[in-house]
């Protein structure tokens, strides 16, 4: 190689079609020299540093957003307290609507419902007789009427 | 005609980047699962340059650690354009620049080639060899990595980024904004410097290897 060249390379001069050819002939010819560097040289980092590298990335990461909004707590409780507030007057008008509501009339008093409902359960009786087959739910249903021989039979 | 390792190359390539492009969806939903997978991916690679690149493993770390911070921060307005691996590389290779202007011996205050490589070179005659030749062992990767620490920043990106990395001369040339002739000069020089201090390693052996 000839020092114009020399110069050339060293100050970064642009080169002549012919000297880039040179140039280029000359990489070709020593790019086995590539096999000079110590492939070893770059070990793998360690543990500690890749855990502190993951911090300083967390670090960066960027923050979740935040669901609930802590600013929004004097509104938030407002509007319970008002929905409470309804649902506690509604229940308290119901009620009072109810209470002074009159039950349906039927021209007797309870208690004389209540005797009326007694003497009917005991004047009607239902007799269930199983039939043959369990599975068939046919019911036998009517008053018995017994005569004087058969209760002299007991 | 293609080679075998070119086709190689370029079939690593493809799937490489169909894999990255996936994790890119993943990454650009802010999936912090699926970043972490990226993570996984280049952290060994990325923390090996930035080693070879500031000479310290502590303050390699940092800067490597930096690199994905910065990379997590801005996926969003990461375009697409280039590959992940580029766009890493990329950031981590600005890390280093920066933090080398930090330090006392700023590597923007360092020529290319330094006066007394340059004398160097000039006294040489063609450097033309075949390195071929030459036997890798343990031995030679030290004196391989004292030539890097001695090179120049602009060297030993190109050098790194190019021979240890596989960037294309195209993906360097846009990653690093210079001309592709620039990125093939300082290759060349990259390669006289390690190229040199090689020769000398060999010529100190006791049964030197004729070059």
């Amino acid at each position: 190689m000839n020092h114009e060249l020399n110069d050339k390379l060293k100050l970064e001069q642009p080169l002549t079609l012919e000297e880039s050819l040179q140039l280029d002939s000359i990489l070709e010819e020593t790019k086995s020299m590539s096999a000079w560097l110590n492939p070893n040289a770059s070990e793998s980092p360690s543990l500690a540093w890749r855990s502190q590298l993951n911090e300083k990335l967390l670090a960066h990461a960027p923050k979740p957003k935040r669901i609930f909004r802590w600013g929004r707590v004097p509104q938030l409780a407002t509007l319970a307290a008002t929905i409470a507030f309804a649902t506690f007057s509604a229940t308290s008008f119901m009620a009072s609507k109810a209470a002074t509501t009159p039950a349906p009339s039927t021209g007797m008093s309870p208690e004389e419902l209540m005797i009326s409902a007694h003497l009917q359960n005991n004047f009607s009786a239902v007799v269930t007789v199983p039939t043959e087959t369990p599975s068939s739910t046919q019911e036998a249903t009517g008053t018995i009427h017994w005569s004087p021989e058969e209760l002299s039979t007991y | 005609m293609i080679s075998f390792a070119n086709a190689t190359h370029q079939f690593r390539n493809s799937s490489e980047s169909n894999a990255d492009e996936l994790l890119l969806a993943q990454c650009r939903r802010r999936d912090f699962e699926a970043f972490g997978k990226l993570v996984d991916a280049y952290q060994t690679r990325v923390l090996g340059f930035v080693s070879r690149m500031v000479h310290s493993q502590e303050e390699a770390e940092d800067i490597t650690q930096e690199v994905f911070v910065r990379a997590y921060q801005s996926m969003d307005r990461f375009d697409g354009r280039a590959a992940i691996r580029t766009w890493l590389f990329k950031i981590a290779h600005n890390l280093c620049i920066d933090a080398a202007r930090r330090r006392t011996r700023s590597a923007l205050d360092h020529a290319v080639v330094s006066q007394e490589a340059e004398d160097r070179w000039n006294a040489e005659e063609d450097t033309r060899w075949n390195p071929e030749t030459v036997a890798i062992n343990a031995e030679l990767y030290e004196v391989v990595d004292a030539a890097l620490e001695t090179m120049s920043e602009k060297l030993r990106t190109i050098l790194l980024l190019h021979d240890q990395e596989q960037f294309s001369y195209e993906e360097l040339s846009a990653m690093l904004s210079v001309p592709v002739g620039t990125v093939k000069s300082r290759l060349f020089l990259a390669r006289a410097h390690v190229q040199r201090a090689v020769k000398a390693y060999l010529h100190e052996l006791p049964e030197a290897n004729p070059l």
